[in-house]
């Protein structure tokens, strides 16, 4: 052939090149574009609680939009002292261990009598809330929806103390609290972060009066339920999405430091029922009265120091330190404080029995 | 003559037939929309804004999912579209300075697709023991009021005004009523404007105080 026909075809051959560079461009796009569209809706997905996490970060390389499968052992925490089970998978276990992390490394200094008051603290600072919160959680597990298998009678005798003292909200449920608990973990949206399950194996072991039951934590095996504070928390879907989502632009990243406010404070709230005894075993919630957006529902709180108010102030004193939240999202982290501050149903801090003794049962 | 005009007439013929070919399969690509252009109403939210142009408008949203969360709105009870709109616009630059008349738009949208507490009791045990759902998307969209006025002072009083037919409206649910009061009455004291205190109820009045000494 002559040079210009070779100089025509290789001259097409360029121009072609570019048209499939082109096109290929757009399928990876494309394909960026359906793949999280998959995840980020990521509320009607994770309902299913198989939500792979959305915007991988560099904490999360290994996390697809497939379902990840479980770690297989077990991971810790900094400090040693929260185990996070095997049945998480690893980015829900690094997860976690980054949340501890950020709130052990925490530059938090507050000497707040509010803060104090709730937490039974005399100062608010990384060392103290990272202490508050081993002390009352020991054990994360992942989501199970099989309560029989979770929870099993061990062949341990516990003499309980207060053993005829139970929360007032329990008495007329305790017949049916497994079952209840049975329709919490089968029921619970991909929007639940955590549940206190140790609670609630101590709560069956001593209303049965007889042998206490076990929690089996995955990668650990049987967990007695001698004392609520043996703290053994259930992950939930939540804690594999991005909550505080801004549509994407911020806070899609679960390990926004939004999000991790948002888990953290989550965690001291139910860390709140590994507390009590007798009566105020459990800092158990109680049912929102008449008049109250809620009412009906067992959302609501007896006292100015359970649950609610722990997981408001958390909330709140971690979104004031959060570095790099923006003014979105801090306002997001304070209506979700709001939400919790309005669940307590005490007139005032003066009332009678408005700050319940936080003093556990039982030996951890 | 006839031995050079062939090679000149398939070199021709390549060329052409190349750019109709590079042409037609750019076509093929979808056009990126002004971030500003109006969709019309009732438009899927979807068309709004791709990846595409979201990673356009602001380099820093190159993130394959960012468009998509863009558009994927809070399932409140419906009455998206419009909001949809103002949100996938606004979203693109969490930044921007917005003017009057967006804001004003913004406003008008969120006001309106606020969850109210008839929602709230819809939901069941499980659904409320954390914050619920509903009132998380709500915080998502007051965290747009408040980070335009933080981006842009001047609309400050255009912000207490919102706040006050926010915390007023008996039908959002008292936590909504209670931020929003928060703000109307910080607003009100910074812009020495008055306030009415009797907009809420008691109750919205006892959650603030007991955030209020932090």
């Amino acid at each position: 052939m002559s040079k210009p026909v070779h100089a025509a075809l290789l001259l097409s051959l360029i121009l072609l090149s570019a048209c499939k560079d082109e096109n290929t461009r757009h399928v990876v796009t494309s394909s960026g574009y359906s793949s999280s569209s998959s995840s980020s809706s990521g509320s009607a997905s994770a309902d299913h609680g198989t939500q792979a996490p959305s915007g991988p970060s560099a904490g999360d390389s290994s996390q697809t939009h497939q379902e990840e499968a479980e770690a297989g052992v077990i991971a810790k925490d900094d400090l040693g002292r929260i185990v996070i089970a095997s049945n998480l998978t690893r980015t829900e276990q690094a997860r976690v261990q980054s949340d501890l992390r950020y709130l052990k490394n925490s530059s938090l200094r507050l000497n707040n009598e509010l803060v104090n008051k709730t937490l039974g603290i005399t100062e608010a600072n990384n060392q103290v809330l990272t202490n508050w919160l081993s002390d009352r959680l020991q054990y994360i597990v992942g989501k199970s929806k099989d309560l029989d298998a979770l929870l099993v009678d061990s062949n341990e005798q516990v003499a309980y103390e207060n053993p005829n003292v139970l929360p007032d909200t329990i008495l007329d449920i305790a017949p049916d609290l497994k079952d209840k608990f049975r329709k919490t973990l089968s029921e619970s949206k991909g929007t639940t972060i955590a549940t206190n399950i140790g609670s609630l194996g101590y709560l069956l072991g001593k209303i049965s009066q007889t042998t206490a039951k076990a929690i089996d934590v995955p990668g650990v095996g049987h967990v007695v339920m001698r004392s609520p504070r043996i703290g053994v928390i259930q992950a939930a879907a939540g804690y594999s999405i991005s909550l505080l989502d801004f549509f994407g632009i911020r806070g899609s990243d679960p390990n926004s430091e939004a999000n991790k406010v948002n888990r953290l404070s989550t965690l001291f709230h139910e860390a709140r029922h590994s507390d009590g005894h007798g009566k105020s075993m459990s800092f158990m919630h109680s049912k929102c009265p008449e008049g109250h957006d809620l009412a009906g529902l067992n959302a609501c709180d007896a006292s100015l120091n359970g649950p609610y108010m722990v997981g408001a102030v958390t909330t709140a004193i971690l979104a004031t330190n959060c570095a790099s939240c923006n003014d979105a999202e801090k306002e997001a982290l304070r209506l979700m404080a709001m939400d919790s501050a309005g669940r307590p149903q005490v007139a005032d801090e003066n009332s009678p029995g408005a700050y319940w003794d936080a003093t556990p049962e039982g030996q951890r | 003559m006839k031995n050079k005009s062939i090679p000149i007439l398939i070199i021709s013929i390549l060329i052409v037939g190349a750019l109709f070919f590079y042409a037609s399969r750019k076509k093929a690509i979808p056009e990126i929309e002004s971030p500003d252009a109006e969709p019309e109403m009732g438009q899927d939210s979807s068309k709004i804004v791709t990846t595409n142009e979201a990673s356009k408008v602001d380099g820093n949203l190159a993130k394959p999912n960012i468009a998509d969360a863009g558009v994927s709105i809070p399932e409140t009870n419906a009455k998206p579209t419009v909001i949809e709109r103002a949100f996938a616009k606004q979203h693109l630059n969490l930044e921007k300075k917005l003017t009057k008349e967006e804001f004003a738009k913004l406003s008008q949208n969120i006001l309106g697709s606020l969850p109210n507490k008839a929602e709230l009791k819809k939901l069941t045990n499980e659904e409320v023991h954390e914050t619920p759902k509903i009132i998380m998307e709500a915080g998502v969209k007051l965290g747009l009021i408040a980070q335009a006025i933080a981006n842009e002072p001047g609309l400050q009083k255009d912000g207490f005004e919102f706040y006050r037919a926010c915390a007023s409206s008996e039908k959002n649910p008292n936590s909504v009523r209670a931020l929003c009061f928060s703000n109307y009455l910080a607003f009100g004291k910074k812009l020495g404007l008055s306030t009415n205190e009797n907009i809420v109820p008691a109750s919205v009045k006892t959650t603030i105080s007991r955030l209020q000494k932090l």
